[in-house]
């Protein structure tokens, strides 16, 4: 198949150029934190959903009601808590003494943007009806299957420092997040904008600037993203690396990894690396696309053994010991 | 109502009276007479009907007034419907005085699964404690028994001796071989090519190859940047190879080098990664840009003391060399290589 760079590349400059007025309205509220947007987009465009780990306070919630509000489009919060049930989330059938039938009541998952904050805080069959719409994208309530809105984003939000009286997810469900997000403080020069912008009553709303069919339209440029071979098999060397780390010279780590990647991992870092390019406005993928956004996507999908704990090793130093040690195209 | 209750108690007393004796268990013994801790053998004798199923005592449990030491075979004579178990049993005393004897032995009936117990009469033993004349001295312990030799015993002496006498000679002659053995020649090792050899050498056998005047940039452009990351790597100990461009040119940067000349290295990976990635088809000026400007960085950061010994590089790479040396020279940049793992300081 011939590929026109030069015809891409143009397409990804025409449909990406919401790209910085979107960030650009989002940093109007939200102060740092550009690793973070810059995954919700890519997030976004790759039609993946997004788990972030961070301590409260750092603007997860904020930074999702922004794009939101950036996008005209719907927004739902759900505070997970133990006594939620799947009926909450998804919806249920309600009796309508005025006709005498059930009629069909959606919940709030029926958005395009849905912030599912402290999700291991609700147990399992919760999750996993949330788990199950974000897969599916659709959801069955009674006899009916309602679909989904477009686009639909799920960003869910854990606590890692209370871990009393929670529900972790079980590794099979987090490897439905495309990523995982881990968010740290901002840092001291950010710390005092936030301070002097929260204390000012000035308070920024963000504007639309964005509208749904953008995003689909952005979405389609992004799969038109080109992606050499060389890249691909960088990207299956990585994954690969994950399962089989002694064929790739990397023995010191093979007791530390429990399991590796799934091609889950493969196919949603092909994606990220495509969006990664096209929300830095390129019509190509680079080595420093995939390296960029491979601890985001491996992160949580590297599980580490008992002997790895002992030894203080996450699956973030794994992912690191792999990069250092695979040859870049 | 009375009268009922003690025809009840009546009827069931005479039934399991009447089981009782049923089974008759007697003993006899040679002495009533012993000492404390003898061994005493009950003669005991247990008639009862043929179809009883007969334990006869095995435990301590089965002697009241002793303790059980052994059982000899027990004999068995079948007397029309009842049967006579005959056995020598042993049992001990450990106390003194008159100690009151019995054995027990249980057995079921057909069709029942309850076990029943059936005693013999007691027995009346006076038994004595052992006679202490208290008014005689105290007596040392007795010497040390000494055993005579026999012939197994000498010859396991022999034995062991015989062991040591081998393991000694052995140990002889394993030290002589090794004090007369001649110094092992250790075989000179060959001497690592440098770095900088390596990569002219490929950089020369690349421009022979002729791969962009064929139509392979990709190929072309790959193998030219292989070359430099490979011999950054070993030139500055740098991962090179796992690297991205952005990762390696900040990190040359660092290194001292001349900034002109790391500008040129970086608008050459970044042509390779154009061809590479984004299928971008390089200039025949820009193909002859990068072999310049990698034949150019090679030979400004290679270490003085290999610069010296150049012509064991080769004809090909010398020659390589020579063309490319002009070009640095030209351009007048000036180097210090002041973290090179592989030599000293060159200035060009």
């Amino acid at each position: 198949m011939q590929v026109n760079i030069q015809e891409i590349n143009e397409r990804i400059q025409q449909e990406s150029a919401f790209v910085d007025a979107l960030k650009m309205e989002i940093g109007k509220v939200i102060i740092g934190q550009k690793g973070m947007v810059e995954r919700l987009l890519i997030g976004l465009l790759g039609d993946g959903h997004i788990l972030l780990e961070g301590v409260p306070g750092l603007a997860k919630t904020t930074a999702i009601k922004t794009l939101a509000a950036s996008m005209k489009a719907s927004f739902h919060r759900i505070q997970f808590t133990p006594d939620l049930l799947p009926a909450d989330l998804v919806g249920t059938m309600i009796y309508n003494q005025k006709n005498g039938e059930f009629q069909t009541k959606q919940g709030p998952v029926f958005a395009n943007f849905i912030l599912a904050d402290e999700i291991n805080r609700s147990p399992a069959k919760v999750q996993s009806a949330l788990l199950e719409a974000m897969q599916e994208r659709q959801v069955t309530i009674g006899e009916h299957t309602y679909p989904l809105p477009k686009p639909f984003l799920v960003m869910a939000t854990q606590n890692p420092i209370e871990q009393e009286g929670t529900y972790p997810l079980p590794e099979a469900q987090v490897d439905r997040f495309m990523l995982k997000i881990k968010i740290d403080y901002p840092s001291r020069e950010e710390e005092l904008a936030i301070m002097r912008q929260q204390i000012s009553q000035e308070i920024p709303v963000p504007n639309p600037v964005v509208s749904v069919d953008d995003v689909i339209r952005a979405r389609d440029a992004m799969h038109a993203v080109y992606m050499d071979e060389k890249i691909e098999r960088y990207i299956l060397d990585i994954v690969e690396a994950t399962r089989r780390p002694r064929d790739f010279k990397l023995d010191r780590i093979s007791s530390y990894i429990a399991y590796g990647g799934s091609p889950r991992a493969t196919i949603n870092l092909a994606i990220a690396g495509k969006a990664h390019a096209f929300v830095n406005r390129r019509g190509y993928v680079i080595p420093e696309d995939i390296r960029a956004i491979c601890f985001d996507v491996l992160r949580h999908r590297v599980a580490v053994t008992y002997e790895a704990e002992a030894e203080e090793m996450n699956s973030e130093m794994i992912v690191q010991e792999i990069l250092d040690t695979i040859e870049v195209p | 109502m009375k009268r009922i209750f003690w025809a009840i108690l009546f009827f069931t007393t005479l039934h399991y009276g009447g089981q009782a004796q049923d089974v008759k268990v007697s003993a006899t013994v040679d002495s009533l007479r012993y000492q404390i801790g003898d061994w005493i053998t009950l003669h005991l004798t247990v008639d009862a009907p043929s179809t009883y199923t007969v334990r006869l005592p095995a435990t301590d449990d089965d002697f009241e007034g002793g303790d059980f030491i052994s059982a000899g075979k027990a004999e068995m004579e079948t007397h029309g419907k009842r049967k006579e178990y005959r056995q020598d049993v042993v049992t001990t005393i450990f106390d003194t005085g008159s100690i009151a004897l019995r054995v027990r032995v249980q057995y079921t009936m057909p069709g029942d699964t309850a076990s029943f117990i059936s005693f013999s009469p007691r027995i009346n033993f006076e038994i004595s404690t052992v006679a202490l004349d208290t008014a005689q001295s105290f007596k040392d312990i007795k010497e040390v028994m000494h055993v005579p030799l026999t012939l197994w015993d000498y010859l396991l002496y022999a034995a062991v001796v015989l062991m040591l006498v081998l393991v000694g000679w052995f140990g002889y002659r394993w030290y002589q071989k090794r004090k007369n053995r001649p110094e092992e020649i250790l075989e000179e090792a060959e001497p690592e090519i440098p770095a900088y050899v390596v990569a002219l050498d490929a950089l020369q056998t690349l421009r022979e190859r002729k791969l962009w005047q064929s139509g392979q940039h990709k190929a072309y452009q790959s193998q030219v940047t292989d070359i430099l990351r490979a011999y950054i790597e070993r030139r500055f100990r740098l991962p090179a190879m796992e690297q991205t461009t952005s990762e390696i040119i900040p990190r040359l940067a660092m290194l001292g080098l001349s900034p002109h000349l790391v500008e040129q290295v970086e608008q050459v990976l970044h042509t390779a990664d154009f061809t590479k990635f984004a299928k971008y088809i390089p200039s025949s000026m820009q193909h002859e840009d990068s072999m310049t400007v990698s034949v150019q960085f090679v030979e400004s950061t290679k270490p003085i003391a290999d610069a010296a010994n150049a012509p064991a590089a080769g004809p090909a790479t010398l020659q390589a060399a020579s063309t490319h040396v002009a070009t640095v020279d030209e351009t007048g940049s000036d180097l210090t290589d002041a973290h090179g793992s592989e030599g000293g300081t060159r200035d060009v």
